[in-house]
């Protein structure tokens, strides 16, 4: 199946994935990030501890051997292991260096400086090194510079962050994962309601949404669903119920009516009753016409009927039509052109023929300055399109909603002779087979598309 | 000699205006208000036509006509019935009527349609080449149609409308009878199509002679056939 990339965009379930991965994305990134700060941080605390430590002490060696006894001490961590990363430096109130590993007091230090990180040069090494330092004057003059190299820890850093970029690419295809099921767990459970929906849609008013009792809000939405399908087959069974039963029940007054005015004109000579009951033997037959057409209308709908399908050759039902329809077209001063037409397709003969002759009927008595009606066929893979066309006025788009009604009619006074019953029941014949009906512009004109469905 | 018909209806009015008619027309009817009763009646055998409501007490219509046919009683059966589609109707045709009629209906068609069926009943149908009525012929092999001593041309599809009329001659026909014999489709073809063909074939063998042969019956059909 082919996808439409701004139809993918515009899908629920695209934007559904893209959010879902969008925040778990934003989610561990930020986790991350602030992980790595935390670290960085507390490293940062570590060593600023530690040098803090490492200049009480030496204040302490100062406060009881001066001058001298700290440069001792001085020397002596410097030369200890532990004194591998450490920056040391005491100069004199002059200013001339008594002891450390610096070559000199580095001029962005000033002489109190609680902390501050610095690249510097420690004496004996061969490239700038970034320290940690803190700087203050001691009793007598001197100053002490004291530190610690934290180079190593934004070498840790830099380590830590390319983990965190690794762990954050790796959370890529996760987050795509949990999206992608995540959304999946959700359509599958709206699968199941909207399967049941177009069950119904397509006539098995019995569906209902399989519901596993959880209560959540799938489940509620279920039931809910469930609680309109059983209403909506309520009102159709009361609908189908009446209808059939009124049709059902007004034949026999009907019957009795035309019975005694049958009997009723055979029994008097006079020129004005007979004429009078006529006229109302033809608005019995009308009405009689009427009721059949309603039947037949409830039955279509109810998918009656579709077990009487049967092959047929479209170049013959589309003849015959031609031949019944064509001399009273040409009563109305219009052309029946049949468009040639190849090929078998199953339907219902005896309702498909009706309805074609039904849209042609209705183009012969309602489209207006109309010379030509043409009825072409075009058959699909799975079906079959046809097509009745006049070049007459043809109905405004507004009003094919109400041609299409049961008992609708465009014209307001209701003169032209008709029930409005025509197109419903044209429309219903193409629900039985599955299909639609459409009205559109032939510009001018009316085309009128019945689109069946090849049976399964 | 009198025909036989056997009405089995259970609504009075229904079968009171059956038996008025058919006895005004000649035909000796028997009647029954049930199923059974007619199935009863029906098994001898006996019965030119019957005449079967599809629903029915005690045993629905369908039900007396698969019995008579399961007993072998070919007499022909039209089935009334006030479910009148065409789906309906083919129902009943399956079932073994040799004829269905939708209530409600005008008596000049139940009349033809039994008529038909009576007549059928007696006579095998011959392997006819040739139709004639009055001083018209139709030659079924040549196609060829003559009135008098001109020859009439007529299109495929009148030819085959005449056929059919005077294959029914003197008999009433309705414009429903038409489209089925002529169309084979079932289903009222609406405002005056049927009509219109009709108008045509008149148009060429009636027009110009003294004695027209294709009569309107109002409110029911045609009439093929001399004046009566």
């Amino acid at each position: 199946m082919k996808t439409n990339p701004v139809r993918l965009f515009a899908s629920a379930t695209a934007r559904l994935i893209g959010l879902i991965f969008i925040l778990q994305i934003a989610m561990t990134g930020g986790v991350l990030l602030l992980a790595r700060n935390a670290l960085v941080q507390q490293s940062a605390r570590d060593r600023q501890a530690l040098v803090a430590e490492v200049t009480d002490d030496l204040r302490a060696w100062h406060s009881r051997g001066g001058d001298a006894g700290l440069a001792g001490e001085i020397r002596e961590r410097l030369a200890s292991l532990r004194g591998e990363n450490l920056v040391l430096l005491l100069i004199g109130a002059d200013g001339h260096i008594i002891a450390g590993n610096l070559g000199a007091w580095p001029p962005v230090v000033p002489q109190n400086t609680r902390w501050q990180t610095i690249d510097l040069y420690r004496t004996g090494a061969d490239r700038p090194q970034r320290l940690g330092v803190t700087a203050g004057v001691l009793p007598g003059g001197s100053h002490l510079l004291s530190g610690h190299v934290i180079e190593t820890d934004v070498r840790y850093a830099q380590v830590s962050q390319r983990v965190l970029i690794a762990a954050f690419l790796f959370s890529i295809p996760l987050a795509l994962l949990v999206a992608a099921a995540i959304t999946r767990a959700i359509n599958q459970r709206v699968a199941g309601i909207a399967s049941t929906a177009s069950a119904v849609a397509d006539g098995d008013l019995g569906r209902r949404v399989p519901l596993d009792g959880s209560g959540d809000s799938f489940d509620r939405l279920g039931d809910g669903v469930n609680a309109m399908l059983a209403r909506i087959q309520t009102l159709v069974e009361e609908l189908r119920i009446v209808t059939g039963s009124l049709a059902h029940d007004l034949r026999g007054p009907i019957f009795r009516l035309t019975a005694t005015l049958e009997e009723a004109r055979a029994a008097t000579d006079d020129p004005v009753a007979t004429a009078a009951m006529e006229r109302v033997s033809a608005e019995a037959a009308a009405l009689q016409t009427m009721l059949a057409t309603a039947m037949q209308i409830a039955q279509a709908e109810a998918g009656i009927g579709r077990d009487r399908f049967v092959d047929v050759d479209l170049t013959q039902m589309l003849g015959d039509i031609a031949d019944l329809y064509s001399p009273a077209a040409e009563d109305h001063g219009i052309a029946l052109r049949v468009e040639p037409v190849a090929g078998h397709f199953r339907l219902h003969r005896d309702l498909v023929a009706q309805a074609i002759g039904n849209i042609i009927d209705n183009a012969m008595r309602h489209a207006v300055g109309a010379t030509l009606i043409s009825v072409s066929a075009v058959q699909a893979e799975a079906s079959l399109t046809i097509t009745v066309a006049d070049n007459g006025v043809g109905i405004a788009p507004d009003d094919r909603a109400t041609a299409l009604r049961r008992f609708g009619r465009l014209d307001p006074s209701r003169h032209t002779p008709g029930a409005g019953l025509g197109l419903s029941l044209v429309e219903a014949v193409a629900h039985l087979h599955d299909g639609v009906l459409a009205l559109g512009d032939n510009a001018p004109g009316l085309r009128v598309a019945m689109t069946l469905k090849a049976p399964a | 000699m009198s025909r036989k018909i056997l009405v089995v209806e259970d609504d009075p009015t229904t079968a009171e205006f059956i038996t008025k008619g058919l006895t005004e027309a000649g035909y000796n009817v028997d009647r029954a208000d049930n199923g059974r009763d007619g199935f009863f009646l029906a098994s001898d055998g006996s019965y030119d036509v019957v005449v079967l409501d599809r629903m029915l007490p005690a045993l629905d219509g369908l039900a007396v006509l698969a019995a008579l046919r399961a007993a072998s009683i070919e007499t022909p059966v039209i089935i009334l019935s006030a479910l009148g589609t065409a789906d309906d109707r083919v129902t009943g045709l399956t079932g073994g009527a040799d004829d269905y009629l939708v209530k409600p209906f005008v008596f000049a068609e139940l009349l033809a349609r039994l008529q038909r069926l009576a007549r059928r009943g007696n006579t095998p149908a011959a392997v006819e080449t040739r139709l004639s009525c009055g001083d018209l012929e139709l030659d079924l092999l040549a196609r060829r149609v003559k009135r008098g001593t001109m020859t009439v041309a007529l299109q495929p599809l009148e030819f085959r409308l005449l056929e059919f009329l005077m294959r029914h001659q003197d008999q009433v026909v309705t414009r429903t009878m038409v489209l089925e014999g002529v169309w084979d489709y079932h289903f009222d073809p609406g405002t005056n199509i049927i009509d219109v063909h009709i108008s045509r074939l008149r148009r060429k063998i009636d027009a110009g002679f003294d004695k027209p042969l294709l009569h309107t019956i109002r409110g029911a059909g045609y009439r093929f056939g001399p004046e009566a």
